[in-house]
């Protein structure tokens, strides 16, 4: 889990990790090349405006290669967190925490070892982040996983590492030290 | 009354407003009728034109040039973004010319381009293209140079060959922004026809007969072209939305 205060570059993080953005200096070590689940904080600017949810949802599976357990996934995702009926809107229409919903579902389908959520949750009210975080993060076990995160709940989540970007550079910190500084800084 | 239609009756009422206004003017003579012709005898003049072949002769040069003109703009558009695309320099080597012309007053090209392509037509079709190229060509570059956040990020994370994203998000971000640049492009590329008519010694076109009225102050001729050439914008304008919803409907979802 990252963690730090605004602006100090959690995203640029990502976005350096992914290649969406040029290094100035260091490197970034992947273990493989292979396509990367991303759910991106602006959800609206995530999603492809042409297409549906259910497009939407199904690029990533699509676009590496038809897959038929993603699309099962995806109805029982749409359906689990009570969604079902988005299934043909566009995304224009959906609120902005559906829009991160689908984001976060469609990361959940995307056939990757790699998964990174930035602020996965940050759109949504208690209720339905529960509901996400029961029936979405689940199906994350196994992969490897970055998220981003400002919500000191989200620690509830359990991972194996907390790194906290400072002034003075990124610190290994245990989750007592994250969430002390998740709940000093909302 | 539902809201479309209140709003369509003050449409109306307010285009009746203004010819109303105008025949009232012209008519107490508050502005002389040499001048500012009522609204009747334009129309009456209007009919005249309409039925002779020599009108029709103008008003298909002007349609054509401006048809072609905005055609080749948006390929010269569509071209140049998709070049930028494979390659960030050929923007860069393009962006200080580019970026000039489409600042500049549109209609101060026209005698600078009548300089190179003569008087006439393709003087008309220069100018016009080249205001509307530098407008598609600029809107084309910055989708290409930069997509929507959110999308460039998915595009990176899905590690995606280039051909791929090329059809999976640049071309609909760039269809989309060329249907934006062409609302500008398509009024303003009239303009431009008009002007040439105008300044350069042009022997067919809507602007020709605008400026043979002026010559003589047969005004009736030239509100009535002025008339022609509103509707031509018009229309022009409505097929662009048209257009835009058809081709981009997701906007209007």
């Amino acid at each position: 889990m990252l963690v730090g205060p605004n602006g100090c570059g959690k995203t640029s993080l990502l976005d350096a990790a992914i290649g969406a953005r040029q290094l100035r200096s260091g490197r970034v070590w992947l273990k493989s090349e292979r396509p990367v689940a991303y759910a991106v904080q602006d959800a609206l600017s995530g999603l492809l405006p042409w297409l549906t949810v259910w497009d939407n949802l199904l690029l990533p599976s699509r676009l590496a290669a038809p897959d038929q357990a993603a699309e099962a996934d995806g109805e029982a995702f749409l359906a689990a967190l009570g969604i079902a009926s988005l299934r043909h809107a566009m995304p224009t229409r959906l609120s902005g925490g559906e829009r991160q919903m689908i984001n976060l579902i469609r990361a959940a389908c995307t056939p990757a070892d790699l998964v990174m959520l930035d602020e996965p949750f940050g759109a949504l009210h208690s209720g339905t982040r529960a509901l996400a975080i029961q029936e979405v993060m689940p199906r994350f076990e196994g992969r490897t996983m970055l998220v981003v995160s400002h919500e000191p709940a989200d620690l509830q989540l359990g991972f194996d590492r907390y790194l906290l970007i400072r002034d003075d550079g990124v610190a290994d910190v245990s989750a007592e030290e994250a969430l002390c500084f998740l709940e000093a800084s909302t | 009354m539902t809201g479309n239609r209140r709003a369509l009756a003050w449409n109306v009422l307010g285009a009746v407003a203004v010819v109303a206004g105008w025949w009232l003017v012209a008519r107490t003579g508050a502005v002389s009728q040499i001048l500012l012709p009522p609204p009747d005898r334009v129309a009456g003049r209007l009919l005249e034109l309409l039925a002779r072949p020599g009108f029709w002769m103008d008003f298909a040069s002007t349609l054509l040039l401006w048809v072609l003109s905005v055609g080749a703009g948006v390929a010269a558009g569509l071209v140049v973004g998709l070049l930028s695309y494979l390659n960030r320099a050929i923007w860069y080597f393009i962006q200080t010319p580019v970026e000039f012309i489409r600042s500049l007053p549109s209609v101060v090209l026209v005698p600078i381009v009548g300089l190179f392509a003569g008087l006439g037509g393709p003087t008309q079709f220069w100018s016009a293209f080249a205001v509307v190229a530098a407008l598609m060509i600029a809107s084309s570059a910055s989708v290409v140079r930069q997509l929507p956040i959110g999308q460039e990020r998915l595009a990176h994370a899905l590690r995606l060959p280039r051909r791929t994203s090329l059809t999976v998000f640049v071309l609909p971000n760039l269809l989309s922004e060329l249907m934006v640049a062409l609302r500008a492009a398509v009024p303003l590329a009239l303009v431009v026809l008009i002007a040439c008519d105008m300044l350069v010694a042009t022997e067919t076109g809507l602007g020709r007969l605008i400026r043979d009225g002026l010559a003589i102050l047969d005004m009736r001729t030239t509100f009535a072209v002025v008339f022609v050439v509103g509707v031509l914008g018009l229309l022009g304008s409505l097929l662009v939305s048209f257009l835009d919803r058809k081709l981009i409907w997701w906007r209007s979802s």
